[in-house]
């Protein structure tokens, strides 16, 4: 038994590797697909970004990660120019569900991607990545430390990874060829 | 004989005498020693009968006694000779008879060769030329048929060993078997040394004169040694007492000893005396009470005497209302009976008894009793011997009012005023009161139904409704003694699995077996399985509630019941893992506080038996230890802000703590000298020294304690799941009790949760501890605040401190019990039916009634302690800490 006083917590019992190992992949097939390539070029091109990513990449983010927090910035965006009332939990839903269904063509700078609006998606991804668990947050303001502490100890969720060409890992500049 | 029967015998006889009656229902208070009558016969006498045996022409007797003598001592298979005289038909005074081997192994022999197959002769003689007579005995022996392998010839005569030994050897040569000649030192030395007077007096027919004789029983073995050791200490009072209390109270020992050992009454009446003037000097109500009520029972049931009853109760009532306890109460009521029964009887007229007065007045003060429920034991005790008083009222006027002349009314109405409740009203009520018992520690359910049960044995018509109380009380008992069995069996099997090295295993069972056994029977197993749980606690670095349980068996253990402390070795444990804790929590007030109890529960456990002695010594020595260690470990800021705590430190009995604070202060020099002369420790040691000390403890610990216990508000906490629990408050009395109680709470309940099945996503919870006229006790809490990341706000009304000590119990529990689960529930992120699987769980192991049944803790402090002393201020006030004994 693992002392309830102790500074290693164990994993939490939710935890399983392959299904851990799934919920990745399919995040970012799903994900990954749909971004346009002309958005991901910018990205790859931006030196701004390229730092940003590189920190994560310190803390143990993956580069599927990261392309899920691209997609969900720009679902947020689309999202916020139709004018969807996302404190309307079913109106939210249906446009989420819409927007996954369709194309994306629809590019955007590459500031949207950066700084607070970067950090938001982030600590959302991270929630998400709960929800889909079947953890059911009770708290309507989170400790994102926490929240990720819980994800690397208790979770592996930044030890896992499935093999795949990396968008924006190291060297800067030696991407994988886009589509 | 029975006690019932013997109360049937009274009646019929138509008087009751007290001391009969008392010595029948409890043997055990009584002398166990024997007197016996024991002749006292003497070498002399015997000697010079056995020499004038032939004159007296005593010959048979002395065969008969030799006979009896050799069956005792030789071989228990003899057949004595059935002819007229000596030799007979048979030609021997005596013959062996064959034994059965299944019997030889099992009889005694006073030989190591039983003659089982062999035949053995015996010829007894008085005859002066004893050689003559040994050869003619012998010779008739060795012209029998029967093959004799040994012969022996007892003689009342004395026989040199040179002359012994040769005729032994002729005749054994001439006759062919063993030849044994025993004399008159033979039987002297078997009579004598083998304590075979009585043979010799009955076989001989001797008439030596009786002496009394007293064989001590193991009862009365006890008492005398004890009883011995108290007069000697007694004698000299300057040497042994330094208060009149602790006189007063070894007066009253020695005068219940002086009466189980049945001592003649004047001298167990001086000793009694005594202590009642020893104890009015000494000016302790509730010694005075004791004192009074035992010299009062005494002389009532030893000595049927009750006017000393009737002028100890006039003693008593005066400071009714100084009484609190219900064991108080109780003992005024079994006064109250007695002057009752005397009245009743006619030994003691109405005016002195004056019974309906003194009913009147011992129920009021019991209803106001009763209606404290912050002490919640207390309260019940006193409303059910309440209602039981009122019930035996009723049922006596129920069924002699009738009977009773108009004339005789006013009597009795005095002897039973009107309680004003119909008899089943009353057994109602009591019933009820049995039903609120469980769980009460110190509710002496027990008792309660052998009173039920002897108010039974009067009852001489069936009353429905007290049939329905009694088969309650039955069940009770049937449920309560089910529960102690397991409870015991959990307890032994709690401590070997803690033995183990296995703490959380173990908290399983000795929670559960502190909760089976929370009953005034099993008082000192609910105590160790406390024991128990706060040294698994403590293993498991879960401080707040090893404190907590620590608390709960030192305030039960030291409470005085019968004039003694109810467990000096548990309290003294107890006391001790309070200090110890306090030390780990880094808090210096509740440590000085619990040490200076520890000091004076190790006088007296030391008083007791010099081997404590050294045992004690050696916790003092460590605990003050690990303090002096705490002390160092301050930086110079903090340290300088307790520099006052030293005369106070010096005055509990501590060397080097004292020495510690001032090199803390930055004295090092000075110190380093002072210390090295001291100890006689070289000065280059010093530094070691120090740095020894300093490993004793945690420093993270005390960095955080000692900042808070000095300023205006504190902040307690624990780390449980990975969590961290911060309680905020003001350093203040109550709210700091609620704060430990709290982490103790959050500790005892979490510690044994499975982390795996629990998704915490905060890193602290705060609990904010405020008074304030708009509060309430318990507070209300707005969880919607801790939804969206502000801490817990507790919002008491003010005066917390006084609704910890006197409030009720039952409603600080249930709150604290929501409170924690709608904590784990909101901070936790796993989904509802996990959470709701997981808290059943804790429901089977026990987890809730582990962590709150021993909150709030409140009035436990208040009693040991008192609020000044847990307090630092008080310590480093010129006046603090009595000196210690």
């Amino acid at each position: 038994m693992t002392s309830a006083t102790g500074a290693h917590p164990p994993l939490h019992r939710r935890y399983n590797e392959a299904e851990a190992l799934q919920q990745i992949r399919n995040r970012y097939d799903g994900c990954r697909r749909k971004i346009p390539a002309k958005q991901i070029a910018m990205l790859q091109k931006s030196q701004e970004f390229v730092a940003q990513t590189r920190r994560l990449y310190e803390l143990g983010y993956k580069d599927s990660m990261i392309v899920v927090i691209i997609y969900n910035i720009i679902m947020n965006r689309h999202l916020a120019e139709a004018g969807v009332n996302l404190l309307n939990q079913s109106e939210a839903v249906g446009a989420m569900r819409e927007f996954v269904a369709r194309r994306i063509r629809k590019t955007y700078p590459v500031g949207a991607f950066l700084g607070a609006g970067f950090e938001r998606a982030r600590i959302t991804f991270l929630s998400t990545v709960l929800i889909t668990w079947g953890f059911h947050p009770r708290l309507q303001v989170v400790e994102p430390a926490v929240i990720e502490a819980f994800l690397r100890h208790r979770m592996r969720f930044f030890e896992l990874d499935f093999p795949h060409d990396p968008l924006f890992d190291s060297p800067p500049g030696d991407w994988p060829a886009i589509e | 004989m029975s006690p019932a029967e013997l109360m049937k015998e009274f009646i019929a006889r138509g008087e009751f005498i007290p001391s009969e009656y008392m010595r029948c229902a409890r043997p055990e208070l009584f002398s166990d020693s024997v007197e016996t009558k024991r002749s006292s016969l003497t070498k002399e006498y015997l000697e010079y009968h056995l020499d004038t045996m032939t004159s007296r022409k005593h010959e048979q007797p002395f065969e008969a006694f030799c006979l009896r003598l050799a069956e005792l001592e030789i071989c228990p298979n003899l057949k004595p000779q059935t002819g007229s005289t000596g030799g007979g038909d048979s030609k021997t005074d005596a013959s062996t008879y064959p034994v059965a081997a299944a019997l030889i192994e099992r009889c005694y022999w006073g030989t190591p060769n039983p003659p089982a197959d062999e035949n053995w002769a015996f010829a007894f003689s008085c005859m002066k030329r004893w050689k003559t007579k040994a050869k003619s005995d012998l010779q008739k022996i060795a012209d029998i048929d029967r093959s004799y392998t040994t012969a022996y010839f007892i003689s009342s005569r004395f026989i040199r060993d040179k002359e012994r030994a040769a005729t032994e050897l002729v005749l054994g040569a001439k006759h062919g078997f063993e030849v044994h000649i025993l004399d008159r030192t033979w039987i002297l030395q078997k009579v004598f040394g083998n304590g075979r007077e009585e043979v010799a007096i009955e076989s001989l027919g001797l008439t030596p004169s009786l002496r009394a004789e007293r064989r001590i029983g193991p009862r009365d073995t006890g008492r005398q040694q004890e009883y011995d050791g108290l007069m000697t200490r007694l004698a000299s009072p300057f040497e042994f007492y330094a208060s009149d209390y602790i006189l007063a109270g070894d007066y009253q020992r020695a005068a219940l000893l002086a009466r189980g050992l049945e001592k003649p009454r004047h001298e167990i009446e001086g000793l009694f005396h005594r202590s009642v003037k020893l104890a009015r000097k000494h000016g302790d109500p509730s010694q005075l009470l004791r004192c009074l009520y035992d010299h009062a029972w005494t002389s009532h049931w030893w000595y049927d005497d009750t006017t000393v009853v009737a002028t100890a109760y006039a003693e008593i009532e005066v400071r009714l209302s100084e009484i609190g306890e219900a064991e108080q109460i109780e003992m005024l009521r079994n006064l109250l009976m007695l002057l009752l029964g005397a009245a009743r009887a006619g030994t003691l007229p109405l005016n002195i008894a004056k019974t309906d007065m003194r009913t009147a007045a011992w129920m009021a003060r019991a209803e106001v009793l009763s209606a404290e429920t912050y002490r919640p034991n207390n309260a019940l005790h006193c409303e059910c011997m309440l209602w039981m008083v009122r019930m035996a009222h009723s049922w006596t006027r129920q069924i002699t009012l009738e009977k009773v002349q108009a004339s005789d009314h006013a009597a009795f109405d005095s002897l039973f005023p009107n309680v004003h409740f119909g008899f089943a009203e009353c057994c109602k009520h009591t019933a009820d009161c049995f039903g609120r018992s469980g769980g009460l520690l110190t509710f002496p359910l027990r008792s309660m139904i052998n009173e039920l049960a002897a108010h039974a044995e009067m009852m001489d018509r069936v009353q429905p409704e007290f049939e329905e109380l009694y088969e309650q009380a039955t069940k009770l008992v049937r449920q309560r003694e089910g529960e102690a069995a397991e409870g015991d069996m959990l307890l032994e099997r709690g401590i070997q699995i803690l033995k183990l090295g296995l703490p959380s295993e173990a908290l399983v069972l000795l929670g559960k077996a502190r909760s089976h056994l929370g009953k005034r029977e099993t008082l000192q197993q609910a105590l160790r399985a406390g024991m128990g749980c706060s040294d698994a606690y403590a293993t498991l670095e879960c401080y707040w509630a090893s404190r907590m349980e620590a608390l709960l068996v030192a305030h039960v253990a030291v409470q005085i019941e019968d004039g003694e402390m109810n467990n000096p070795v548990l309290a003294f444990f107890a006391l001790r893992q309070l200090c110890s804790c306090e030390l780990s929590l880094g808090r210096i007030g509740p440590f000085l506080a619990w040490f200076e109890l520890f000091c004076i529960v190790g006088g007296v456990l030391a008083k007791e038996k010099d081997a404590h002695a050294e045992r004690i010594s050696r916790y003092f020595l460590d605990l003050e230890g690990a303090f002096a260690g705490l002390i160092l470990n301050l930086d110079e800021a903090s340290a300088r802000r307790l520099k006052t705590l030293g005369p106070a430190l010096v005055r509990l009995g501590m060397r080097i703590s004292p020495l510690c604070l001032r090199y803390a202060c930055g004295d090092k020099t000075a110190v380093s000298s002072a210390m090295a002369e001291d100890f006689g420790i070289p000065l280059d040691q010093i530094p070691d020294l120090i740095a020894n000390l300093r490993q004793g403890v945690s420093p993270t610990r005390c960095e955080s304690g000692i900042a808070c216990d000095v300023q205006t508000s504190v902040h307690l906490s624990t780390k449980m799941l990975g969590v961290e629990y911060v309680v905020e408050s003001e350093n203040e009395f109550g709210p700091v009790i609620f704060a430990e109680n709290l982490l103790a709470v959050i500790e005892a309940m979490l510690v044994l949760a499975r982390w795996e099945y629990l998704a915490f996503v905060v890193s602290t919870v705060r609990f904010r501890i405020l008074q304030s006229t708009d509060g309430r006790t318990p507070p209300n809490i707005d969880w919607e605040r801790f939804r969206l990341g502000d801490g817990i706000e507790l919002r008491f009304a003010p005066d917390l401190d006084e609704a910890l000590v006197r409030g009720d119990r039952q409603a600080v529990t249930e709150w604290l019990h929501e409170l924690m689960l709608t904590m784990v529930f909101v901070s936790t992120i796993d989904p509802h039916d996990d959470i709701k699987n997981e808290l059943n769980r804790w429901g089977e192991e026990g987890t809730f009634t582990r962590a709150l049944g021993v909150s709030p803790t409140g009035s436990t402090i208040f009693s040991l302690v008192g609020k000044s002393k847990y307090d630092i201020s008080y310590w480093c006030s010129p006046a603090a800490a009595s000196p210690v004994q």
